[in-house]
């Protein structure tokens, strides 16, 4: 499952990669806030490379990279290739939905994790990773703040649900909200 | 923006878990793919560590433990609070869940209170299942020397014979109550059982249901826990505690027809049953049976009844809960 989605970023990176125009054109750059169930805080780091775009609807590949911290119990990163459909809600406020596939890196880091070898003696070990398969689904808002010929600035709010798996030996689901800004260097049309 | 930032904020300031979280000291417990948190809180310099065996199977002693029900008996020792595996707050990928696996669990938990620790004394207070785990644990003598005090709280070493006089107390209580009519699929879901009685665990759910609708859980509901909203959005709890609750009890093989009371009678353990009168989950006198079996002897053996309590006395009456468990401590050498 990790090569899969290893590949799947390679692919939309290289997609993203080809054109250095057109990538700065149809690429926005996101950095928010990401907090498991609103409150273990977290960030979140990503692209959005714009696939088409129709009268009314957007099409976005997102790829993204997050960080959470959930107090004395663990740590996660999680590494995701989002599908986001964007269209217009109220003037400058757009609507989102999402969807996508990830991979969760959970660390379990509070106080020392003892396990009993064959011949019976403890060992320590100051923490463990564990590798989770994760889809998530999610909706959200984006309000465009500031738009000029160089740049364009956009403030969203994404809450999603996501599934951990396996833990212990099923679905997990989880609740994270996401909130943030996406840039845009060089405006669409813009040279 | 400003709104968002704000928002922001307030988040990140409000990012704060409940206290009884921050306190005392976390490690886990790593065995058959089962990753367990363990929280002790209290005096460890006392050199007494009683670990606390949650009930269920599902529970979560670490959310318990937030209800800061012990606080009084942590004064007088280092009260350790473990969940079990796929149990609370329990991760990996286990693939074994039984009494035997969660027993192995506990005596992995021992050693590390002993060399890591340096416990010198370790009482064990099984609760309602934990009852199940801790008589796993203590019908192996080998183990059972380890153990310096044991507590079972509403609990019993044979869940086999505990639930035909808990059917019969339904059947009575509807009978007494006058509401046959309303509890007539109640009636004839029991009236069409073998001598099995029970064949999955959601059975037993739907049997524990109708007690509890019937009051023989709980005395009153202002004692009934429940997952605030502060444990799923200030604490390590989540929503993995909910899920586990749910799917652990399912995955426990067979563990309402667990027996281990034949190993009992070679234990010589100091022995405190605590029980609450009004408890039809486990009735006291099944955990009665459980008591006259356990060897020990005169006064190292004792039983307290809660005349308020129903399954959970622990909560219900926790000053004399705790007063008692304090005392018992003079019987553990």
């Amino acid at each position: 499952m990790r090569v899969v989605l290893i590949l799947c970023l390679c692919v939309s990176l290289g997609y993203s990669a080809t054109g250095k125009k057109r990538f700065w054109r149809d690429s926005q750059f996101m950095v928010g806030y990401l907090g498991e169930m609103l409150t273990h805080p977290g960030f979140q780091l990503g692209a959005e490379q714009q696939v088409f775009k129709k009268k009314k609807v957007a099409l976005y590949l997102q790829e993204e990279c997050s960080y959470y911290r959930h107090k004395r119990n663990h740590d996660m990163w999680s590494f995701y290739t989002h599908t986001l459909f964007q269209f217009p809600a109220h003037r400058r406020c757009k609507a989102e939905l999402f969807g996508g596939m990830g991979y969760l890196m959970k660390v379990i880091n509070s106080g020392n994790i003892y396990s009993r070898t064959e011949t019976g003696l403890l060992k320590v070990d100051s923490h463990v990773i564990m590798h989770r398969f994760s889809p998530a689904v999610g909706v959200g808002f984006r309000i465009d703040v500031v738009e000029t010929e160089l740049f364009s600035l956009s403030s969203f709010v994404r809450p999603r649900i996501f599934w951990e798996y396996p833990y212990n030996d099923a679905f997990l689901l989880h609740g994270a909200m996401g909130m943030g800004i996406t840039i845009q260097f060089l405006k669409r049309g813009a040279q | 923006m400003k709104l968002l930032l704000t928002l922001l904020t307030a988040i990140l300031l409000a990012g704060c878990t409940h206290e009884l979280f921050e306190e005392g000291e976390y490690f886990h417990i790593s065995n058959g793919g089962a990753i367990m948190p363990v929280q002790i809180r209290g005096e460890k310099e006392s050199g007494t560590f009683c670990i606390y065996i949650h009930g269920g199977p599902g529970s979560s002693a670490i959310a318990e433990a937030t209800l800061g029900n012990f606080r009084e008996i942590e004064k007088f020792m280092a009260m350790v609070y473990w969940d079990q595996r796929g149990a609370g707050l329990s991760d990996g990928n286990p693939k074994v869940l039984t009494n035997e696996a969660s027993a192995e669990d506990l005596d992995i938990l021992i050693q590390v209170l002993t060399e890591q620790y340096g416990a010198q004394k370790i009482l064990l207070m099984g609760h309602s299942y934990g009852a199940i785990i801790s008589s796993c644990y203590m019908s192996k003598s080998d183990q059972a020397r380890k153990i310096s005090g044991w507590i079972i709280v509403n609990g019993t070493a044979d869940l086999s014979a505990n639930w035909q006089p808990a059917i019969d107390w339904v059947k009575a209580e509807i009978a007494r109550t006058g509401k046959s009519a309303q509890w007539s699929d109640a009636l004839a879901w029991y009236d069409r059982m073998d001598s099995t009685l029970f064949q999955s665990h959601d059975e037993v759910q739907r049997h524990l249901g109708y007690i509890d609708s019937l009051g023989g859980k709980f005395v009153s509901d202002e004692f009934r826990p429940s997952a605030t909203g502060e444990q799923v959005f200030f604490s390590p709890i989540g929503l993995g505690l909910m899920h586990n609750e749910k799917k652990c009890g399912k995955k426990v093989t067979q563990w309402w027809n667990s027996n281990y009371s034949e190993g009992l009678s070679v234990v010589t353990t100091p022995f405190l049953l605590i029980t609450g009168k009004r408890d039809w989950i486990i009735p006291e006198a099944s955990c009665l049976t459980t008591f006259n079996q356990i060897g020990t002897q005169g006064a190292l053996k004792r039983h307290r009844s809660f005349s308020n309590s129903g399954h959970h006395p622990h909560y219900e009456e926790v000053d004399k809960f705790n007063r008692e468990v304090i005392d018992f401590l003079e019987l553990v050498q």
